[in-house]
């Protein structure tokens, strides 16, 4: 183990002075996107307007028009353009100079998330956007919304989904084109309903149930328990130890495509460290009928009144 | 050209760059049921008439000062299958008949004065009897509301037949095959969400909803007691779900939440005796032998019909068994959150639930046969199941900004539960009278007996990862940390008491496993239309609680992202991880490897191409021991670390195979849409999943199934605008599905399809 743990740090050094060095070449060959100079001053969106008409009325039909509504002078959502961008005299003094005020393009992904966050940032959906995995991998908010050319109107995305998130995560595409598969490409189901993309405190950002319990369970609730005798690795290893919960070439979306060997790869020896892995074993002939350990042990997930799983 | 206005809206992307399907959904008795069909319909037909005027109007406004767009597709669906209808329905279930495909329909105020709404948007498709089917309502006004409404039906049908089936040997006399999967199914979800939110923008807000999800449908399972019988399962699930809730934010960039959940789920789902194979016995009374049929190996008996042609009383049989069952289960759970951005370089979030399910149930099973392993010829078992599931959580995460280019990344969770669970049963047996049991003999003696069973589990862990974020450039950062993850868990071994006397307490294990390991990943922008991510992780455990719980696990993901111009997108990934448990008579090694990539260019409007490829190579192997007739090549015979020469009555597995599952997939899709002229919208596109892979396979009469496949679908649509906003729309799609190897002891699953849509589309 100790040989193991030698080798992956040596690998993450090796790895890291790399990349450290490729992304100080990528840094000497690019200048900084531009920010909002100092001493520059408020104009108003009026102003703004006077040049960007277009952007202007995009705003004006989409959900961030209340911020044209200066009503409340002095505090920064209230600016109009300017609560995004920062304050634009001195690019209007500059003649449109796209250096003197803060433009999003080119901005890293935490910069734009920290605009957007001046007033999103503590919603529900969005309070832990700061540790999520796409911000870690400069995923911001206009990678995937578009606040002036919003393809999809709810949310101001880019893309409809579930092709915005395939865009990247190419193998989660082919696993939902897979025979057996929850229903996503069909519209029944979207990504965002397992998966907070905002971030989560849970791996792979997915979600909780109400019950702060699987987010599988919201729909396939009666699996959720609890059991007077539960199957230990439903609750403590969750449904993906044994279901490939994107798709899979199996039926029931199960790791392998009979039912035996995934239960027999588990259930064959009691460890010695781990006393309590009953049963050692099934004493049944596997070339006859119990090749199928479900066929008999029907509610595998959890059961009220069988020990083994019978009955329900 | 008219935007899809469903997709603009909602990104309801279905069939579109995703999967090569073109699924126009359909209307059977359905429709005539739902009441949510109906309101759809009638919302559409008088939007219709509300817009009228509003089209011709010369500003553009309709009533109300709104601007008003809908649409409605009607269309009909061709299907022919040949093959395995069985299997068609079980990966598509798209059948033939007229659809209301899609429906939209927006009012917008312009504004943002409306009277009762600013926006209003109400969303369908799948109206007809197709599998899936979805309505949205989406109501807002600036500042006071927010509602949503979510509706969304799918049918489910599963009939793998390969699935739990006894694969019943051809050499039996009579062979009786078991051409559909003992556990099929067709039921219905139909899961209906809430939501309103009051006052989104104040310093108080409010928020209440609602959610049902309830399934339904006839299904099949089997019961394992002297035979394996087929039961009848009327499957009747439900949960109803309230949510009421308030944000604070009256410290500035700070919200505190107070959330209320209560959950109700009931199971209702009774079974009975279904027939499969059944003989008649010598007084005329008929018996059901089960799904096995393996006279040879004693299934359900060695000579389940006489040479009379009568049913052997002798043999494993049913004349009649039913269980009952009434779940009900209340969950409340209490939720604090907190999120806050008050201090300019910390962003903090913390929350903490609390939440106590109580389930009971009541419990009726009745069996009328005979269980030659016992001479039962009649058993009753009753009585209330109660449990309780107390389940806490907190979790804190903080980001702390050190300077513009330095983060520190600290998140932490807790999580405690416990599952405290009895059983009071009463249990009956009445043994056949006599010296010899039969399916004729009459009832003897009944015994009953009652039971207090008490169970216990518990885990309580705790989650941590910190991370620095260092990103000197825009260029560039590296995100290196170390997770932690900590678990306790208790099982108790099943007490079974008097339940007059004490309970002492439970015995069981003890298993605690500590898994930390580094994470380190690095993101890179040459130019800022090029991303690069790169993500490796290792975790070691000093435990594990299953034999597949890895003991080293290494996961190294590496995406490439181009965008050389708004309307092209390429993108590569790599994704690997390999899980190893290296116990010596475990010798677990799982692995994963994927690469791929997509390819999506939109120049222009009259011309798109998504192209996308994709392979994934993912094995799981462990040691087994197992007990078969049948000596799989690679098998040590009596070979496993259990087995005692001894004493060989007490070596239920004594073969030893180091045994293995690898899967092979290729996935190849390619759409392209071109507009040649104006009117005319064509679409042709190809899938292919493609499936190679072994399996130790322990019954010689197993088919590899699902483990060697072929899977194509071609598509293709043709959409004219025969006049302003009316479009005629052809939809063809293709789909096979070839097993390479045998069918095995029951039905074949292949089958291929043709469907075609002929729909009429009318925006406006």
């Amino acid at each position: 183990m100790f040989e193991s743990n030698r080798r992956s740090c040596s690998f993450y050094i090796v790895l890291l002075i790399i990349l450290f060095t490729a992304g100080s070449q990528a840094w000497a060959a690019n200048p900084p996107a531009p920010s909002t100079p100092a001493g520059a001053t408020y104009v108003g969106s009026d102003t703004c307007k006077g040049c960007h008409e277009d952007v202007h009325k995009s705003i004006e039909a989409n959900p961030h028009f209340q911020l044209l509504k200066e009503n409340k002078a002095g505090k920064t959502e209230y600016h109009g353009c300017e609560s995004c961008h920062g304050p634009g005299s001195a690019h209007v003094e500059a003649g449109g100079d796209k250096t003197k005020i803060f433009t999003f393009t080119g901005a890293s992904a935490r910069e734009v998330s920290q605009k957007c966050e001046q007033c999103h940032g503590t919603a529900p959906e969005h309070a832990n956007f700061n540790q999520s995995s796409h911000l870690l991998n400069q995923v911001g908010c206009t990678s995937c919304h578009s606040i002036h050319s919003a393809k999809v109107k709810k949310s101001l995305l880019q893309a409809s989904a579930p092709a915005l998130c395939y865009q990247c995560h190419t193998e989660v595409r082919a696993e939902f084109n897979r025979p057996f598969h929850h229903k996503v490409n069909e519209g029944l189901l979207q990504c965002s309903d397992c998966h907070n993309v905002h971030g989560t405190t849970l791996p792979k950002q997915v979600r909780t149930s109400a019950s702060q319990d699987q987010v599988c369970f919201k729909c396939h609730t009666e699996k959720r328990g609890p059991f007077v005798y539960e199957h230990m690795p439903v609750k403590t290893e969750g449904c993906t130890s044994c279901h490939s919960v994107h798709g899979s070439n199996n039926p029931r979306m199960l790791q392998t495509s009979t039912v035996n060997i995934l239960c027999l790869q588990c259930h064959t020896l009691a460890q010695s460290n781990v006393p309590s892995q009953p049963p050692v074993g099934p004493a049944h002939n596997q070339a006859q009928k119990y090749q199928s350990c479900t066929m008999c042990h029907a509610y595998i997930h959890g059961s009220n009144f069988s020990e083994v799983f019978f009955k329900p | 050209m008219k935007t899809h206005l469903s997709q603009e809206w909602f990104g309801i992307n279905r069939g579109q760059n995703g999967n090569n399907v073109l699924h126009k959904p359909s209307v059977e008795s359905h429709m005539k049921k739902s009441w949510i069909c109906w309101i759809v319909c009638l919302a559409s037909t008088l939007a219709l008439g509300q817009a009228q005027p509003a089209s011709t109007s010369a500003d553009g406004k309709g009533p109300g000062g709104f601007d008003i767009e809908q649409s409605v597709e009607f269309g009909y669906r061709f299907t022919d299958v040949v093959g395995s209808q069985p299997m068609y329905d079980t990966l598509l279930d798209y059948g033939q008949g007229p659809r209301l495909l899609e429906q939209t329909l927006s009012f917008r105020s312009p504004e943002h004065n409306g009277a009762l709404f600013d926006n209003l948007l109400v969303s369908s498709f799948g109206w007809g009897g197709d599998p899936e089917n979805v309505g949205r309502v989406n109501m807002s006004k600036a500042r006071a509301y927010d509602f949503t409404f979510l509706f969304r039906r799918d049918h489910n049908y599963f009939n793998y037949n390969l699935f739990a089936n006894p694969l019943n040997p051809p050499t039996a006399v009579p062979f009786r095959p078991v051409t559909e999967s003992p556990h099929s199914y067709y039921t219905t979800r139909r899961m209906y969400d809430f939501g309103l939110t009051v006052l989104p923008d104040s310093k108080v807000s409010f928020r209440l909803g609602y959610s049902r999800n309830r399934s339904e449908g006839p299904a099949f399972t089997s019961f394992h007691e002297g035979t394996d019988v087929l039961l009848n399962q009327n499957w009747n699930v439900s949960q109803n779900l309230y949510r009421m809730g308030v944000d604070f934010k009256v410290i500035p960039r700070t919200t505190l939440s107070y959330d209320q959940f209560l959950g109700y789920d009931k199971n209702d789902t009774d079974n009975t005796l279904a027939n499969f194979a059944f003989g008649t016995l010598s007084n005329g009374a008929t018996v059901e032998w089960g799904l096995p049929w393996a006279p040879a190996s004693g299934s359900p008996c060695n000579a389940p019909i006489l040479t009379s042609g009568l049913a052997n009383p002798s043999c494993n049989g049913y004349y009649v068994y039913n269980r009952n069952q009434r779940v009900r289960t209340s969950t409340p759970t209490e939720q604090l959150r907190l999120a806050s951005n008050y201090w300019r370089r910390l962003n903090l979030t913390a929350s903490g639930s609390y939440s106590s399910s109580h389930m009971n149930t009541p419990y009726s099973e009745f069996f009328d046969g005979l269980v030659t392993r016992t001479k039962e010829r009649q058993f009753t078992f009753s009585g209330p199941a109660t449990t309780r599931e107390t389940h806490a959580t907190a979790d804190i995460s903080a980001t702390l900004e050190l300077t513009h280019s330095l983060h520190l990344l600290e998140a932490f969770r807790y999580d405690n539960w416990h599952i405290p669970g009895q059983w009071l049963s009463t249990e009956t047996a009445t043994l056949a009278a006599g010296s010899t049991a039969t399916l004729l003999s009459p009832l003897g003696t009944t015994t009953s007996s009652t039971d207090l069973i008490s169970n216990f589990f518990s885990q309580r862990s705790y989650y941590n990862v910190f991370s620095v974020q260092y990103s000197p450039a825009r260029q560039f950062g590296v995100n290196f940390g170390y997770k932690l993850n900590h678990r306790d868990l208790f099982k108790a071994e099943p007490e079974t008491t008097d339940p007059e006397g004490p309970f002492e307490g439970f015995e069981g294990d003890n298993i605690t496993v500590n898994q930390h390991g580094p994470v380190l990943s690095f993101w890179l922008l040459p130019i800022p239309t090029l991303r690069v991510n790169i993500e490796a992780e290792a975790m070691t455990a000093d435990n594990f609680i299953t034999r597949i719980s890895p003991r080293q696990r290494q996961n190294y993901r590496a995406r490439v992202n181009y965008k050389p111009r708004r309307w092209a997108n390429l993108s590569g990934t790599l994704n690997m991880w390999n899980s190893i448990n290296g116990e010596g008579d475990t010798q677990f090694a799982g692995h994963y490897r994927n690469y791929g990539f997509v390819a999506t260019f939109v120049p222009r409007e009259r011309f798109s191409l998504d192209l996308a490829y994709n392979y994934t190579d993912a094995q799981q192997n462990a040691y087994i021991c197992y007990n078969s007739t049948f000596i799989v090549p690679g098998t040590v015979v009596n070979g496993c670390p259990t087995y005692d020469s001894t004493n060989t009555a007490a070596n239920p597995n004594p073969n030893w195979i180091y045994s293995v599952y690898s899967e092979q997939t290729n996935y190849v899709s390619g759409t392209v849409m071109v507009k040649p002229v104006r009117r005319l919208t064509a679409n042709l596109g190809y899938g292919m999943t493609r499936t190679d892979g072994d399996q130790t396979l322990l019954n010689p009469l197993q088919p590899t199934g699902t483990l060697k496949y072929n899977y194509y679908q071609p598509l293709g649509s043709l959409s004219l605008e025969v006049v302003k906003d009316w479009s005629l729309n052809a939809y063809w799609n293709y789909d096979q599905y070839r097993e390479s190897g045998v069918a095995g002891p029951t039905l074949p699953r292949n089958f291929h399809d043709n469907r075609a849509v002929l729909s009429v589309r009318y925006a406006f």
